[in-house]
């Protein structure tokens, strides 16, 4: 949990109450920089929102300057890698019970040093109580923003941005969270915002909306009547009572009033005829978890029947519960979601947000910054920086939350450049990029989470060797392991803290903690030195390759294309043959595998997976190949790191050092036949439906009708199911016996998919 | 009120709790001659409904026998006056805690005398519960009714006996009460009925209604959560102390959020923004009144609200409200008024009845009358 991680040193949330000894790299992280704030404070917690720039360290790669010299002979690596500083933007949300306000503020004040910006958004109703004491202490003006628009722009955006932020809550169904894949037209629904109030808001474009009404029996009833009847004054206590009462002992059931005859009657005994029905008339003592359980299956089905009921009235569908009052608890959506499904006869769907407390923080610093307009970007969840969901959950990890305090944490980062949908996806509203949801499959995911596991340790020695100047490579490393670890014993538990569990959250999760710790990219030197040497092996490769009469070659490439993608330092089996024998050569690949030719194609657009062989020896012949025909080519690589990937900055040094060798690739570079595109990810895995918008743009404009996606990562893990509009080839090396055996193969096994699409 | 008549002479309820000596004078009224009864228990009161004939004296007055005679003359006044015993037919409802049941149960045994009924309808959910052991005391055979038929009958039978059944309450009018005149066609209506839970059903017809919708959170909410934040566990004595509470002590109102800001807004600052608000962060001791009329004020905005709702959906303008919970208390009738009008623009009107807690035990007894096929006017 990143709140673990996060306030590592303990106790730090419970003893704000009396002191204020925040740890800063833990709870207001990289707030030295922090450019611009917006603040929503609700009845009871207050939301921080804030910019700030990150550095960090990325590898770079550069071109050698060859001129005049015989650069062959002088240096034995292709290309060098400098490590730099990078300055990168993230978004911070920070949630913290509004008693510690002015210890939280004085915190930014003595913080804050960098900062240039004079003002900060507020929202909430907070923002007009407490807005002398914001600007005295932070000497900043305070803007409000209205609260339902910043709502509103918040909800948006998590929609739109973060994948897998809604999800349905079905009780008895395994798992029990199921979420929902982004949908291109989020309008119209029904947000529910449970703060201490409920406000119910209908929303119809990104600005039209309307509030339709209210209820004054919210989170702060729960916690008011809460506090009065069990003398507990905290929140998550209360909801961690909740969740060990048993409320028919106080409700008045059905079968109470009915005694045995409620069947005859048609009617379950076990609905609830009267709230604390009992309490009325026993003259007995009531237990604290069985008031608090009854008091929040009052509350939530108070606000389940009022949402279906407007949601009815106003002809909607869809209801999002938004703030602060759900938190994750299961108790709590069971209930509104049984509720909604019991009032609307199933036609009501009742979804939850994973970051439903930040829905106004994230709408007031939208406001603020609209002048830099961030919906000209896209951005991402960090997943090493974020509270996963019910973080906060008292049930799940009731010890860890004793000590982890109120405090809950999101980091987003602002990615360069905006993502959209590969035009070529037959059907962007049900594209799934993953092949199987872990979360569903608990075997698959026990397998995973092991085999992430098991392979810590070699990342870990890995990131430290590709550091051998830096002196505290190895502590980084160690912290690395220590969150990345904890990332997995938390997804152990809580399967569905991030959304969707997959092999590509995994992988991602880690090249964010990767990131966090300033590994930038462990596999950088192992890349360089690959590259040079299958650099060196093409000119080889490709006399060979125009040596073989057309049919032959056509079937050397492909074995070419699946043998270089052997060379996979990602997967375990792999790296641990590449560890023990250095002489494991391509020609050995090939005797690995156990491995066409279509109608000539306007366009192909090819996804590469590995550096060195991989890219050089197996996809760049098979580039000039289609280039020879008359093929026009999109090599689309990674923007950032992730493992060995090539990246498009490797990728272009790759390409120009292949066109010095090979007139075919040389003068398609020249003509724009051949064209190098980054991908906007920087993931192992590969999400079709979150593209550079620039590489989309290209896809359209060139009237790409090939996809070729290669390597487990991208055409395994996901899109094995991905329907697209044009021809394409999935292909790839099992190279995982687990996954090989389940796939009903061995390990080596190829994939090949060649799919065309229906008339 | 009806109730208020019922109970008359005040602490009876309360002796009930240890003592059987039920005043029969006061409590079952000419129990010793009640010819059928009818019984609606609710989940926390019972209402016992019979028809009794009460023997009264009557001023009659008759003409002297005039002929042959100079009566004129004779006899100074003009006609005679007499007094002579008149037996009529009288309904008679009382309504109790389920607490005193078995107690009451007795009673009623004891002083059953005249009577040669076998049958006693009975509804509401406590119906089956207690049927067993109203048979056994009794020695009635218990006839059980339909609680939403039951419900239905008694309300379309006070809304065309009763004249001014149902009114109107207006806060800030002088009276707060606004009573209707019979309206001839009282259809369709939603009637919601408080008891100790909320049940919503839309009227069409003399028969045909439907069950639409209900919730959780009604008078055994008030009097269960009001008896564990008081420690009061009587009903009268939380709406007393609700009527004398400040509400605004404990929940957080609109004015509490925003500051002073609210008017910028638009908002009215005493709006409540979440009931029970104060009391989550506060460190401090709450008053029982306050506390109590918190309560009062959540659960009848809440149940106005839904009331508003349902109307809506079904096209309906009138919601009459029945059930023990109002007990014509002020400060209920005006947030339930409130609420339905702030959620509905005032489009629906909020309706309340003089004998709401009595529409179950009533449509039980008519009920067993139709088996009688009587037909007359109360």
């Amino acid at each position: 949990m990143a709140e673990r991680g996060a306030s590592g040193s303990g106790s730090s949330g419970d003893s704000l109450d009396k002191s204020i000894t925040l740890p800063p790299d833990e709870i207001f992280r990289n707030l030295e920089n922090a450019k611009r704030f917006a603040i929503d404070i609700g009845g009871s917690l207050t939301k921080l929102a804030y910019y700030s720039t990150v550095q960090h360290k990325v590898a770079r790669v550069r071109s050698f300057d060859y001129s005049g010299k015989d650069a062959e002979q002088d240096h034995e690596p292709p290309y060098e890698i400098s490590v730099q500083e990078e300055v990168t933007a993230r978004l911070h949300f920070v949630k913290f019970e509004n008693t510690y306000i002015e210890a939280c503020l004085d915190f930014i004040k003595d913080h804050l040093v960098n900062t240039e910006t004079k003002v900060i958004q507020a929202t909430g109703g907070g923002a007009y109580k407490f807005k002398d004491l914001i600007e005295e202490k932070l000497r900043l003006r305070v803007d409000k923003e209205d609260v339902m628009t910043c709502l509103i722009k918040g909800c948006n955006f998590v929609l739109k941005n973060i994948p897998h932020e809604a999800f349905v809550y079905q009780k008895d169904s395994d798992p029990e969270f199921k979420f929902q894949t982004n949908h291109p037209n989020i309008f119209p629904y029904l947000l529910v915002n449970i703060g201490s109030g409920v406000s119910i808001v209908k929303v119809e474009t990104e600005d039209r909306f309307e509030w339709i009404g209210g209820s004054s029996i919210g989170g702060g009833t729960f916690w008011g009547l809460g506090a009065l009847l069990t003398k507990t004054k905290k929140f998550d206590e209360l909801l961690h009572l909740a969740s060990k009462g048993q409320h028919a002992n106080v409700d008045m059931l059905v079968q109470d009033v009915y005694g045995g005859a409620h069947q005859t009657l048609g009617l379950s005994g076990n609905l609830i005829a009267s709230s604390f029905g009992k309490s009325a008339t026993a003259d007995r003592e009531f237990s604290k978890e069985d008031m608090a359980k009854s008091l929040l299956h009052m509350i939530s089905n108070d606000i389940g029947q009022l949402a279906c009921l407007y949601a009815k009235l106003h002809c909607l569908d869809r209801v999002y519960f938004g703030g602060f009052f759900i938190r994750g608890h299961p108790v709590t959506m069971r209930t509104i979601t049984y509720s909604i499904n019991f009032f609307s006869k199933g036609e009501v769907q009742a979804l939850f947000l994973r970051h439903e407390g930040y829905l106004g923080a994230i709408g007031a610093f939208l406001k603020g910054a609209e002048q830099d307009n961030p919906n000209q970007y896209s951005w991402g969840e960090n997943y090493a920086g974020s509270s996963g969901l019910m973080s906060s959950s008292p049930e799940l990890c009731p010890t860890q939350r004793a000590r982890s305090g109120t405090f809950d944490l999101l980091e987003m980062d602002r990615l360069e450049r905006p993502l959209v949908n590969l035009p070529l996806l037959l059907d962007p509203s049900s594209y799934v990029p993953d092949t199987v949801d872990l979360t569903d499959d608990a075997l698959a995911r026990k397998y995973w989470l092991t085999c992430f596991e098991e392979a810590l340790d070699g990342v870990v020695k890995r990131a430290v060797a590709s550091q051998p100047g830096s002196v505290d490579a190895a502590e980084r490393a160690e912290k690395f392991r220590q969150k990345y670890w904890s990332k997995l014993q938390t997804l152990r538990h809580q399967p569905f803290a991030y959304g969707t569990l997959t092999v590509r959250s995994l992988l991602d999760t880690r090249e964010h903690c990767l990131n966090e710790f300033n590994f930038p990219d462990p596999y950088s030197k192992v890349k360089q030195k690959e590259n040079g040497v299958a650099l060196k092996c093409f000119p080889r490769v490709i006399r060979c390759l125009d040596a073989l009469g057309w049919e032959e070659r056509q079937l050397a490439l492909v074995k070419g294309l699946l043998a270089g993608n052997v060379f996979d330092w990602g997967a375990k089996a792999v790296s641990d043959v590449l560890e023990s024998d250095p002489q494991f050569g391509f020609e050995e690949a090939k005797m690995k595998l156990q491995g066409r030719d279509g109608p000539p194609h306007k366009c192909a657009l090819i996804f590469a997976d590995n550096s060195g062989i991989d890219v050089i020896l197996g996809v760049f012949p098979f580039v000039r190949e289609l280039l020879s025909r008359g093929t026009e080519v999109i090599l689309a690589c990674n923007s950032g790191p992730a493992l060995n990937d090539v990246t498009y900055c490797e990728s272009l040094i790759v390409a120009e050092r292949i066109a010095a060798m090979d007139p075919v690739v040389h003068s398609a570079l020249r003509e724009e036949r051949l064209l190098l595109m980054q991908t906007g990810s920087s993931s192992p895995c590969l999400d079709l439906s979150r593209l550079d918008k620039g590489l989309a743009v290209l896809v359209r404009e060139r009237g790409a009708d090939l996809v070729v996606i290669e390597g487990m990562g991208r055409a395994v893990h996901t899109n094995y199911y991905a329907a697209l509009r044009c021809e394409s080839l999935k292909l790839a090396v099992i190279k995982n016996s687990w996954l090989a055996e389940r796939l009903g193969g061995r390990l080596f096994s190829v994939i090949f998919k060649y799919e065309v699409p229906a008339e | 009120m009806a109730e208020r008549g019922a109970s008359g002479s005040g602490s009876s309820g309360d002796s009930l709790d240890k003592s059987i000596t039920l005043p029969p004078d006061e409590i079952f009224r000419n129990l010793e001659n009640a010819k059928r009864f009818a019984i609606d228990i609710g989940g926390s009161l019972t209402k016992l409904a019979y028809y009794s004939t009460v023997q009264h004296k009557v001023a009659r007055v008759r003409s002297f026998d005039y002929s042959g005679k100079d009566a004129e003359q004779d006899h100074e006044p003009p006609y005679e006056i007499s007094v002579q015993e008149e037996v009529t037919a009288r309904l008679h409802f009382v309504k109790f805690e389920n607490t005193y049941i078995e107690a009451c149960l007795d009673f009623i045994k004891d002083h059953l005398v005249n009577t040669e009924t076998k049958v006693i309808q009975a509804t509401g959910g406590g119906a089956y519960k207690f049927k067993d052991l109203i048979e056994e005391k009794l020695r009635l055979r218990v006839d059980k009714e339909d609680v939403m038929t039951c419900l239905i009958k008694g309300c379309n039978f006070v809304l065309k006996n009763i004249p001014h059944e149902a009114f109107v309450y207006q806060k800030d009018s002088d009276p707060e009460f606004k009573f209707q005149t019979n309206h001839p066609n009282i259809f369709p209506y939603l009637l919601v009925n408080i008891g100790s839970g909320v049940s919503i059903v839309k009227v069409e017809t003399e028969d045909r209604f439907e069950w639409i919708g209900g919730s959780s959170i009604g008078g055994g909410t008030f009097w269960g959560l009001g008896a564990l934040l008081t420690k009061t566990k009587k009903f009268d004595e939380l709406l007393h102390l609700a009527s004398k509470g400040q509400h605004a002590n404990v929940d957080m109102l609109v004015q509490d959020v925003y500051g002073g800001a609210h008017q910028t807004l638009g908002l009215s600052g005493n709006l409540i923004a979440s009931s029970f608000g104060k009391s989550a962060t506060a460190d401090r001791e709450f008053s029982k009144e306050d506390m109590a009329k918190s309560l009062l004020h959540m659960i009848s905005n809440d149940i106005g609200q839904l009331a508003c709702l349902y109307a809506k959906l079904h096209c309906l303008d009138r919601v009459y409200f029945g059930g023990f919970f109002i007990r014509g208390h002020p400060v209920t009738m005006r947030t339930i008024t409130y609420s339905i009008n702030f959620f509905s623009k005032g489009e629906v009107q909020a309706l309340f009845l003089r004998h709401e807690g009595y529409l179950g035990a009533i449509g039980a007894f008519l009920k067993g009358a139709e088996q009688d096929s009587e037909s007359r006017c109360w």
